[in-house]
């Protein structure tokens, strides 16, 4: 009896690490079927041409743009008004946000301002940004940078706002000068708060650079989005949304990559 | 007063003292104080083990925040070998009853924490030293949640006593661990107390915790809470488990219990069943 319900218990206590690869299959098997069914879809004639592509038709069409260098040449340039304007606004929205957490000054002087441009669809700043900056890479990453800026800015905030009081009193109670109690706990603190801001910054960044590309450019996925789009090219206009939500999705699961392992200390 | 009395003087005096100590909170939205703790004095020799007891809400807690520095009294003051108590110092360490580890730090990471605050970079030896004195030994890679709640507080002990304070503040340490951790920690409390001789001022809610640790019980009433008693506990040291169903043990108790059963009916009450 007792032997039976140990073998359960054993059971029981590695059956999470084997859920795992059936919900991948699941997902996977899922995800054929879809794509199964859109082909079929669209060979059959049920869905008008030129409404939606078959998957066929689209990879044929991804690996055209891919061997004739279009695709790389302008994904370059995305990438690093891309790189360059999450980098600024990591470099400016990170040290602003957790200065404006521990000092109060600092906070009142620009939570209002942070506040509004939090609320704003910042993206509708697109067409004054090319009249201030032109339709070079400049604007492209000024829009970048405002997307990017502002959930750095509010989570960096948080963080150290957020603090656990019970760490602050024990730094205090070891005679912890204002740098110590910034440095050993504000800011290994803000860590996991920082991530999230990061993550949703990344979202705002790829969104921000699509689109100013697409309002106003020569070169850039924006500006092949636009022209394949206007062309009713949807093969083409299908690959590349394709391929720049998977470029999307792997920045974010880099930092949920890193975001795992602060994870395994916040459990109670 | 010329050098040499003054010296006198230091000698002459308690470690710790608290004279008339009355300690309030003001909360933003009231205009008045709420009073904790009134009219407290307490003289604390070196080396001695006191321990506060009193119900929920007496300012026990408080007090010992005050005498770390990390409170200011309203009135009265705190002295430490006769000097005024302003802000936290080198010479107290406190214990927190949320063990306030620092969830991103490893073990030996905590236990260095203090030293770190205090004087740049710790020794290894040393702070392997305290993990060894609070049988933590093999657990220096672990993080705060791979241990029970025991072994935590055995972190929070050892990075306090890694700072070699000379006085050791305790505030409820035990308070969130079951019965029979309690009692092991107590014991090893004082195995520990036996090797590094502090002066530790232990504020807890179990009377037969303070009994079992103290040289002396403070028992505090009520809020706003004062000192009603005083009880030296006469018990031999080494203290073993054993003592705590000895006869003298319960005679501690049932004097501690009726002087905090007199003192607000319903909290007593509420401590004995929690």
């Amino acid at each position: 009896m007792s032997l039976v319900d140990g073998a359960r218990y054993r059971l029981a206590a590695r059956a999470p690490v084997r859920q795992r690869s059936p919900a991948a299959t699941t997902a996977l098997m899922a995800m054929v079927v879809l794509l199964a069914a859109w082909q079929l879809a669209a060979r059959w004639g049920l869905v008008k041409h030129g409404y939606l592509p078959a998957p066929s038709a689209v990879a044929v069409a991804g690996v055209a743009m891919a061997r004739d260098g279009e695709l790389w040449q302008n994904a370059q340039i995305s990438l690093l008004e891309f790189a360059m304007g999450l980098a600024l606004s990591i470099g400016v929205g990170i040290p602003l946000g957790l200065l404006m957490g521990w000092f109060r000054t600092v906070r009142e002087l620009f939570e209002p301002l942070v506040m509004v441009l939090n609320a704003m669809p910042r993206i509708a700043l697109i067409p004054m940004i090319v009249v201030w900056l032109g339709i070079g890479s400049i604007s492209k990453i000024a829009v970048v940078f405002i997307g990017g800026v502002i959930p750095l800015i509010v989570n960096g905030m948080a963080g150290v706002r957020d603090a656990d009081g019970s760490l602050v009193r024990l730094a205090r109670s070891f005679c912890a000068s204002d740098l110590q109690l910034f440095l050993k706990i504000l800011l290994p603190g803000s860590v996991p708060s920082l991530l999230a801001g990061l993550r949703l910054a990344i979202g705002h960044a790829v969104i921000g650079v699509v689109l100013a590309e697409m309002y106003a450019s020569v070169r850039g996925m924006g500006y092949l989005l636009q022209s394949y789009g206007t062309n009713y090219e949807a093969a083409q206009l299908f690959f590349l949304v394709i391929v720049v939500s998977a470029a999307g999705y792997l920045a974010t699961a880099c930092v949920q990559l890193v975001e795992s392992r602060f994870q395994s200390w916040r459990q109670p | 007063m010329d050098q040499r009395s003054e010296l006198a003087e230091v000698e002459r005096s308690p470690h710790v003292e608290l004279r008339d100590v009355r300690i309030a909170y003001k909360k933003p939205s009231e205009s008045r104080y709420a009073i904790v703790a009134d009219d407290v004095g307490l003289r604390i020799q070196q080396g001695e083990f006191v321990t506060i007891v009193g119900p929920s809400g007496c300012g026990k807690t408080s007090l010992l925040l005050a005498i770390d520095g990390l409170l200011r009294p309203i009135r009265g003051e705190i002295l430490i070998r006769g000097r005024p108590v302003t802000r936290p110092g080198r010479d107290r360490a406190m214990v927190f009853q949320e063990f306030a580890l620092l969830p991103w730090r490893t073990v030996f990471g905590n236990v260095a924490f203090g030293m770190e605050l205090q004087g740049g970079r710790p020794s290894p030896e040393r702070v392997e030293r305290y993990i060894n004195l609070v049988g933590l030994n093999g657990f220096e890679r672990h993080h705060p949640h791979q241990l029970s709640g025991g072994m935590r507080q055995r972190v929070g002990l050892a990075r306090a006593l890694a700072v070699n304070p000379e006085i050791l503040l305790m505030d409820e340490p035990f308070g969130a661990l079951d019965a029979q951790t309690r009692e092991v920690m107590a014991g090893e409390l004082l195995r520990i107390w036996q090797v590094e001789r502090k002066t530790v001022v232990f504020v807890t809610h179990d009377i037969d915790e303070a009994i079992f640790l103290a040289d002396r019980v403070i028992v505090m009433s009520a809020a706003p809470g004062r000192v009603i008693a005083e009880i030296h506990v006469a018990l031999p040291r080494p203290r073993r488990p054993e003592q705590r169903a000895s006869p003298e043990f319960a005679e501690y108790r049932s004097c501690l219990h009726r002087l905090l059963f007199q003192e607000g009916r319903g909290e007593a009450d509420r401590e004995k069943a929690g």
